[in-house]
């Protein structure tokens, strides 16, 4: 099993999944419980625009995409706090139109299809080393923001409004949370691709959840299902030459319906 | 620092709201009324009589289309509404929740054990909030409310789903918190037999403030009738029952 690791991309395959596998469930168990589940989607279109854009500028992919995502997410997150529009309607128009631009960018630019696939359903061969910098460098800010901000973001997440009656900034606190959800997503571009980073984010959360630990306990568990199902999904893609993606979302998913049959055997004995 | 009880807590001048901002639908009209520090207030009205709106201005959550607030009392805390809470499918025991109740200004080393201790919950510190009770709940949310080390207290609804006999011990707790600690506490509810049994004062609002003094004010000021109307449905020979 270990000796695919004696190829230099599947090991900066292993580093760089390690790095989203472990920050992608941290943030996404706050959209998960505050219904924001659609947003990751949502973001990873928008980073597959930043790609295009790159493409088209010639500036650095990952960069470009995590710039694109950032700025999107300011303006979905000042829409949605400005109440003019309903919060999913808001996701809808970010996420049909990234893609729109993507197409269009990607069509004009032909010749490019190969590429556009492996960011719509990645590819651990195309994370190079400058890839692995940026996306350790990136993860480790975001894993920070995340311990030191943890505890207010819970308070907003379990009750906004006694989070603001209490003196927290619930507007800033919830857009550095999107913030940080499209640095990750577009750090996760490589690994998972953009039509499943949604489920790296959901899935092991979704797991953990049926366990019904404390949030910590629940948070943590997601983090160790989503690294299981990154390192599996490598090893299995690897040797099976199956899409990377696809095959650690299969992992996340069946260490979800292990979790659900669990509980459910729980509660009837 | 503590208020002593000749300051107001609260004071609130000629405070009207309207969603839509100006020319939107009414729901407060020129409301003025001063709460001393140490007071147990209660909010009577009807449902959509702009309770609840009054509190979130009081909160800071909106903002008055016209009028002034002016908050003396020391830090607030909130109880809000049991049914407005997050489902039983968050993942959180009472100790997070009762602990996110600390995150701003400086609480005392132990505060979240003893706002778990006063409420009565310490034994359930480890269980899942959505596993608990209603009255449970809203114990687990009363103990959030303390743990910010608050001067003055404000509840919304707080016993709406909560069966007879936990209410009572939930307005035991609120009497004690208000003797004891000096809080001043202010409770929205629409079930006047609460209200005049547990409040020293009452406000009747329904849109415009239609009364405030005593129980024994409200009752032979016939702002009852004023504030539903006609009876609103409240039968006088049925309090206390």
């Amino acid at each position: 099993m270990f000796a695919m690791f004696q190829y230099d991309f599947m090991v900066r395959a292993l580093i760089a999944g390690v790095v989203v596998g472990a920050i992608a469930p941290v943030i996404g168990i706050f959209l998960v419980v505050r219904r924001y589940s659609l947003m990751s989607d949502t973001l990873a279109h928008v980073s597959l625009a930043g790609i295009a854009v790159s493409a088209l500028l010639k500036t650095p992919p990952v960069i470009t995409a995590v710039v694109t995502t950032l700025l999107a997410s300011l303006g979905i997150e000042k829409l949605r706090q400005s109440r003019r529009l309903f919060g999913e309607a808001v996701l809808a128009l970010f996420l049909t139109s990234s893609l729109a631009l993507a197409v269009v960018i990607f069509s004009a630019l032909r010749g490019l299809n190969g590429n556009l696939l492996s960011y719509l359903f990645g590819s651990i061969t195309t994370v190079s080393p400058g890839d692995v910098w940026v996306i350790g460098g990136l993860g480790l800010v975001v894993m920070v923001l995340m311990v030191v901000f943890y505890r207010r973001l819970f308070a907003v997440a379990y009750d906004e409004d006694v989070a603001q009656a209490q003196g927290l900034p619930v507007q800033r606190l919830s857009l550095l949370l999107v913030m940080l959800a499209a640095v990750t997503v577009s750090l996760a571009m490589r690994i998972v691709g953009v039509l499943l980073i949604g489920a790296l984010m959901v899935i092991p959360v979704m797991a953990a959840m049926q366990y019904q630990l404390s949030f910590r306990g629940t948070t943590f568990l997601a983090v160790a299902f989503s690294l299981l199902a990154v390192f599996f999904g490598l090893v299995l893609s690897f040797a099976l030459n199956l899409a990377s993606g696809g095959t650690i979302v299969l992992m996340a998913l069946a260490l979800f319906l292990v979790s659900l049959a669990w509980r459910s055997l729980g509660r009837k004995g | 620092m503590p208020v002593t009880p000749a300051h107001n807590a609260i004071e609130v001048t000629d405070v009207s709201f309207s969603y839509g901002g100006d020319g939107g639908v009414p729901v407060l009209e020129h409301i003025t009324c001063n709460i001393p520090a140490g007071e147990y207030v209660g909010i009577l009205g009807p449902n959509g009589g702009g309770k609840s709106t009054l509190l979130k201005i009081l909160l800071g959550l909106l903002r008055p289309t016209s009028g002034n607030v002016v908050m003396a009392g020391g830090p607030m805390s909130y109880v809000p509404q049991h049914s407005a809470q997050t489902d039983g499918q968050f993942p959180a025991t009472v100790a997070e929740v009762v602990h996110s109740g600390t995150l701003v200004g400086k609480a005392p080393r132990n505060i979240v054990q003893e706002a778990m201790a006063n409420t009565g919950i310490a034994d359930l510190a480890r269980r899942s909030v959505g596993s608990l009770s209603g009255g449970q709940r809203q114990r687990v949310y009363l103990a959030r409310a303390l743990a910010a080390h608050p001067r003055i207290l404000v509840l919304d609804e707080p016993t709406v789903g909560v069966d007879v006999e936990a209410q009572e011990r939930f307005y035991e707790l609120l009497r004690s918190l208000n003797k004891d600690l000096g809080l001043t506490i202010l409770f929205a509810s629409h079930d006047v037999d609460v209200i005049t049994r547990e409040a020293k004062t009452i406000l009747c609002i329904n849109r415009r403030l239609v009364s405030h003094g005593t129980p024994e004010d409200m009752v032979h000021s016939g702002a009852l009738l004023h504030l539903y109307d006609h009876t609103g449905g409240y039968d006088h020979d049925h309090r206390g029952a």
